[in-house]
């Protein structure tokens, strides 16, 4: 049951983000819903489902809108494994934990990309892209992250997400 | 299960190789290929269907809130134009008088200029008594700017009539139109003296004015001129009134009556010139 939520969840996501987040955008920025949502996965949920969780959903994005297989699935991945580390070791009630790591993962992200730029010999200047990217985009992002947060949080609660994976 | 106790204990390593395996793929998809792998006209063919529809509605929605934000755009500068024109059209209004007015002083003042031995003042018409007709109207000058009783109003086309009762900063004058107004005149070429009295009764307005006790000799006829006589001590002389139009001579009377029609437009008076005093006097 759970496994198929998350799925849902990762496939609706997919959906808003390319039909309804182009209007939303402010200055061709538009927030990083899919990270919110490894987060909540990773604070909820912990590893191995966020990692996995961010695995599916960077692929599906890769697949859908990039051009780099792997690309996404890395950085959500690794986000999710991460965040997912301090998995019952922080209070996951609190709207603000989910803040401080998506602006945390937002910065990771950028530099991950900046990386992947000058390796690929793209000139660009860390500065610059921080400035016009990844600082508008973490902002916008850390925006709307209570919001998703709160509902993911619900889901949560809900009783059947309440069965466990039992494998042994 | 052994295989999850597995992955419990190695999960970083677990991370660490499929990030390297990760990475490795990113690398080698973005190396420029001429075809597609295996993988990706797979996935490809499994998700096109999906991200079509996913692309129709997103174009969808797209389309409907651009064509609401165009529309409200349009509202904006259509109101926004609309009110410009009021603007523009209240301003050309305005222009207009202004022009008109202008046209109007100006031709006053050439009367002014012409008649230069005498005082004038300008005074624009604030109010008259309902009707058509100027009969008795007030101006917008009185005592404190020098106006008194029984002064001369003029236009540049002829006399008016005169003040007959003056307050602080207004007057009121009676016209030579109106029924109660008399005043001495005097036909230019024949010198006939005779009394021109105002035709605006009550219920008979057709704003003329009748000349009346012209001698039975006068050789009055249509056409002449009738001035002011200069006579009785308020009107200057040689004031143009009106033109003769009908010479006639009721059966009981002693003399001719000529019917004149004034110089002044009595209904439409915008502006006159009141008559202080003459400079020679």
């Amino acid at each position: 049951m759970k496994i198929w939520v998350i799925a849902g969840v990762l496939l609706g996501n997919l959906i808003i983000q390319s039909s309804l987040f182009p209007f939303i955008e402010v200055y061709g920025v538009r927030p990083d819903s899919l990270m919110v949502l490894v987060i909540s996965f990773a604070l909820l949920a912990g590893n191995p489902t966020s990692a996995v969780a961010g695995l599916c959903g960077g692929l599906l994005q890769d697949i859908l809108f990039g051009q780099n297989i792997g690309f996404y699935a890395l950085q959500y991945m690794l986000i999710g494994y991460f965040v997912g580390l301090v998995y019952g070791k922080v209070f996951a009630g609190k709207l603000l934990i989910p803040v401080f790591f998506v602006g945390i993962a937002t910065i990771f992200r950028g530099l991950f990309a900046f990386l992947w730029m000058y390796f690929a010999g793209v000139d660009v200047s860390l500065n610059w892209l921080f400035l016009r990217t990844i600082l508008p985009e973490m902002i916008y992002t850390v925006i709307v992250t209570p919001i998703i947060y709160y509902y993911m949080n619900k889901l949560y609660r809900h009783k059947f997400m309440n069965r466990r994976w039992y494998f042994d | 299960m052994v295989l999850l106790q597995f992955l419990r204990r190695h999960s970083l390593a677990i991370i660490v190789a499929v990030s390297l395996f990760l990475l490795a793929l990113a690398i080698f998809t973005s190396q420029p290929r001429g075809s597609m792998s295996f993988l990706e006209g797979l996935v490809g063919e499994v998700i096109s269907p999906v991200q079509k529809a996913i692309y129709r509605a997103a174009s969808f929605i797209h389309g409907s809130i651009a064509e609401i934000k165009e529309r409200r755009n349009l509202r904006e500068n259509y109101e926004q134009l609309k009110e410009r024109v009021e603007q523009l059209e209240k301003e050309l209004l305005r222009m207009n008088e202004l022009e008109k007015q202008n046209q109007r002083l100006k031709k006053l003042l050439d009367f002014a200029v012409e008649r230069e031995e005498l005082v004038v003042t300008g005074a624009r018409v604030t109010g008259k008594d309902p009707g058509n007709w100027f009969n008795v109207f007030t101006i917008d000058k009185g005592k404190n700017q020098g106006i008194a009783v029984n002064m001369a109003v003029v236009t540049e086309r002829g006399l008016v009539g005169r003040i007959i009762e003056v307050g602080p900063n207004w007057a009121k004058v009676r016209s030579i139109v109106d029924a109660q107004s008399s005043i001495s005149g005097i036909v230019e070429r024949t010198r006939d003296n005779g009394i021109v009295k105002g035709n605006n009764a009550f219920g008979a307005e057709d704003g003329t004015c009748s000349m009346v006790y012209l001698p039975l000799d006068s050789e009055v006829s249509e056409g002449d001129k009738v001035i002011t006589s200069g006579l009785g001590d308020f009107l200057p002389k040689g004031i143009y009134i009106g033109e003769v139009i009908k010479v006639v001579r009721y059966k009981k009377d002693l003399y001719k009556t000529a019917v004149i029609k004034p110089g002044v437009d009595f209904q439409r008076l915008e502006e006159v010139l009141i008559v202080k005093a003459r400079s020679d006097e």
